[in-house]
Order: structure tokens, then C-alpha cells, then sequence
């Protein structure tokens, strides 16, 4: 698929979830879910709660889908948003289980600050899962510029392509990362 | 000079050959060097291996879908004929518009029978909590009538001891269906006794209603296609007070209908 196609393809994807078609949810699920739940699971350690948040995160977003802006943001931004709420909400209800814990044994041990879901991380799978989503020719451009490191010269040279349009590609490639970046960047307010 | 071109920055950040005059501008512009070292921190987060993805189990996709189907079919039901104490009632216990998701119109109260308003309330794992005044409750007064059959009957045994702590009777009379209950007295703790029915596949369940404590034969209504679609495990748990409308996980007891 091309590159501008995909985009097409996704922000078609958001705007019939937004008018509530439970379809778009389940293809949402298709593509996005193992990304939430990996965000969660090496956020939480724990299967079970990543599972929860995964669950959470998609009945989330179909009860306020009427919040996505298509023209705003891409829904896997969208929904590591969402997901970055509930993994924080996790984090709050440990701590202060903890706290209660803590209460309860009479101990005076300093309270533990929520350790906050990795922003590193999400933009990290955010990025790769774009990456992957890139349509031909830019994706595999940007991979060989990005996570290959190879120059614009050894690319154009392998791909038999002129030297201008490989930068083209990558520069606006790079600009197309960074407004997703963007998205998820950031302390979930 | 000016501010350079978007281009040139992007190649900045990808150590592509610039001019010393570029360099010079952007260390120190408060414009382009976070630009700049925005675009570098893309790089950096892409550069390697991507992190590996971890799919969620098949049982997470199933639980999302049947929770958002329960939820397709809210169009509020309309407030007018319902008294403005119950609606205020649902609300607290609710915690949202307080309308039942799917509503069925009251059938005709026979003598010998007394009905409140029976609100079935379909709500698979979200489980919308009907409480209070919006609870499920078809009160009889006498014994059922003498037209009923009793399809099926489930022992309500503990999970853990298997002990019997009631029988479930799934009854038919003039086309409609009900579950009765008849239990030990048996303990809310601080919370209060709600009964599901949950799919045979695990993952669906719906809230019929709320029991009361301490009486011993209560009837829920049930739609016979509820059951014909599987929902046949009867399940009392212990809720808490927490407006967390999903089944608690605490189940007192269980029993399978044998339908």
C-alpha cells in the first residue's frame, strides 16, 4: 500500500469509529492492541493488569470515541493516550495500596512516588508501529535512514533512485514521526 | 540570518551535510535548536530494533467486543413514565444517566401478583448496575401459578466447598420466563447480592438483579432468548459499594442450568 493511501485508510478508519461502528473498534483492536498491551505489560510487570488496562483502554475509547480528531491526531496516538491514563490509574491504586499496607503495619517507610508510565517506551512502539505502517517507497527508505543508518547516497544508490527523492522521502518521513511523537509526548494530563 | 528551510533542519538532525552558517544559527535559536533536537529524539526512539510486540490473549479481544456490544443498544428509553425519585434512585446507582440499557416493557400485572417495574437490563461484563429502585424484582405474593413449568433446575453450590446454598428454578408460565431463587440466608458483608447469568463461553455475562439477603424465594425475570443463547451458569456474587458495575469476582455460588 501507498504511503498516501495508508494515511487515507487510517483516518477513514477513525472517523467510522467516531460515528460508532463496531467494526472500526474491532479493526482498531486488529491493529493497535498488541502495541497497548505491550505498553502496559512492560509498564506494570504484570500480565494480568495488562490485560485489564488492554481491555480497558478499547471500552475506553469506544464509550468516548466521540473525542477523536481525526484531523488532530492518528487513532494509535490516540489510544496510547488513553492507555497512559489507565496504566497511571494502576500505578495510583498500587501506591496506594501500598500506602494503606503500610498504614496497617504501623511502618514509617516513605511513601513510594508513582513511577510514571514510560513516555520513552511509548513513543519508542508508537514510532516502530508507524514505521511499519509506512507504505511503499517511504518506508523502507526511512528504515534503511533511520534504524539501518545508512546515508541518503548509499539508499538512492540501492534503490536506484535519484539522490533528491530519497531526501525528499526522509525529510518528510522524519516530520511525519515527529507530529506522532508529538501525540504521545509529554505527562498524560 | 534567517531561519532555515525545514529541510535544512531535517538534514541537521539526520547529520546530513549542512553549511557553518546553518550551524551557527541554529545553536543557541530558540526556535530551530529544539526543533532540531525534537527531530533527533525521533531518531534516536527509532533507531534499532523495534521493541518487541506482545499480543494480548484472544479472551481480551472477546471481552472488548461483547462489552461494547452491550452497549450498542443504549438509546435511552424515555424518562417520562418513570416517577422522578426512581430515575434520581438509578442515577445514584448508576453513577450515569441512569437509564437501563435495554428496557422491556412492564407486562400486565395478573391478581395474585404484584409487580414493580421490571427493568431487565442486559449488560454483558460491563455490567450496568441496576440497583435500588431499578433492580429487577418481580414480587409474588402466594405461590407461583398453577400453569408454570419448570425447565430447569440448578444447585447453587459454593466454588471452593461445593456446598449447596440453594437451588435456582428457571420457570416458564404464559410465555414468560423467570429464575427463582431459593437460598439460605446468606451475607452481603458491607456490599450487597447480585445475580448474573454468564455465557457459556466464559466471558459474557449479564446482571438480572439484586437479592436481598435474607428472603429466601426471590424471581427475576429472565427473556427465554437470554437462556437460548447460552446464559445459562446462575451466579450470586458479593458487590461492594464502589461504582464499578462489573462483576466483583466474588462469587458466593454457582450453579449450571441444564437447559
Amino acid at each position: 500500500m501507498h504511503t498516501e493511501e495508508l494515511e487515507a485508510d487510517t483516518s477513514e478508519l477513525a472517523l467510522r469509529l467516531r460515528d460508532g461502528s463496531q467494526d472500526a473498534l474491532a479493526e482498531a483492536f486488529d491493529r493497535w492492541a498488541s502495541l497497548v498491551h505491550t505498553l502496559a505489560l512492560r509498564s506494570l510487570g504484570s500480565h494480568h493488569d495488562a490485560e485489564d488496562v488492554t481491555q480497558q483502554v478499547f471500552v475506553s475509547a469506544w464509550r468516548s470515541r466521540h473525542t477523536l480528531r481525526p484531523e488532530r491526531g492518528s487513532v494509535p496516538g490516540w489510544l496510547v493516550g488513553i492507555a497512559r491514563h489507565r496504566i497511571a490509574d494502576v500505578h495510583a491504586q498500587r501506591a496506594r495500596a501500598a500506602r494503606d499496607a503500610d498504614a496497617v503495619a504501623a511502618e514509617a517507610a516513605p511513601l513510594s512516588h508513582d513511577p510514571p508510565p514510560d513516555e520513552r517506551l511509548a513513543v519508542r512502539l508508537l514510532l516502530a508501529d508507524e514505521l511499519q505502517r509506512l507504505g511503499d517507497p517511504r518506508g523502507p527508505i526511512i528504515r534503511m535512514a533511520f534504524v539501518d543508518e545508512l546515508t541518503h547516497e548509499e539508499i538512492a544508490r540501492r534503490l536506484d533512485m535519484p539522490l533528491g527523492t530519497v531526501k525528499s522521502h526522509v525529510r518528510r518521513g522524519l516530520m511525519q514521526l515527529r507530529n506522532r511523537m508529538k501525540e504521545v509526548s509529554g505527562e498524560p494530563s | 540570518m534567517s531561519h532555515p528551510e525545514p529541510d535544512v533542519l531535517t538534514d541537521l538532525a539526520l547529520g546530513e551535510p549542512v553549511t557553518d552558517d546553518v550551524r551557527d544559527h541554529v545553536s543557541g535559536c530558540a526556535v530551530c535548536e529544539p526543533e532540531v533536537e525534537e527531530l533527533g529524539a525521533v531518531l534516536l526512539a527509532t533507531r534499532g530494533p523495534a521493541p518487541e510486540l506482545v499480543p494480548p490473549p484472544p479472551s481480551v479481544r472477546a471481552a472488548v467486543l461483547a462489552q461494547i456490544a452491550s452497549s450498542v443498544d443504549d438509546r435511552p428509553t424515555t424518562a417520562a413514565h418513570i416517577p422522578a425519585d426512581e430515575l434520581a434512585a438509578r442515577r445514584r446507582a448508576t453513577g450515569d444517566d441512569g437509564l437501563p440499557r435495554r428496557a422491556r416493557p412492564v407486562p400486565p400485572a395478573r391478581s395474585g401478583r404484584r409487580f414493580s417495574t421490571v427493568w431487565l437490563v442486559a449488560a454483558a461484563a460491563a455490567g450496568v448496575l441496576v440497583g435500588g429502585a431499578g433492580a429487577v424484582v418481580v414480587e409474588r405474593t402466594g405461590q407461583p401459578p398453577a400453569d408454570s413449568v419448570v425447565l430447569a433446575q440448578a444447585d447453587l453450590d459454593t466454588l471452593d466447598t461445593g456446598s449447596t446454598l440453594g437451588v435456582a428454578d428457571l420457570v416458564e408460565h404464559d410465555g414468560i420466563t423467570d429464575l427463582t431463587l431459593h437460598t439460605d440466608p446468606l451475607s452481603p458483608d458491607d456490599g450487597y447480592l447480585e445475580v448474573w447469568l454468564i455465557n457459556t463461553d466464559g466471558e459474557r455475562m449479564v446482571s438480572i438483579g439484586v437479592l436481598e439477603p435474607d428472603r429466601p424465594d426471590q424471581t427475576f425475570a429472565v427473556p427465554a432468548d437470554l437462556v437460548a443463547q447460552g446464559y445459562v451458569v446462575v451466579d450470586i456474587s458479593r458487590e461492594h459499594f464502589d461504582d464499578d458495575a462489573t462483576h466483583s469476582g466474588d462469587s458466593l455460588a454457582r450453579g449450571t442450568l441444564p437447559v
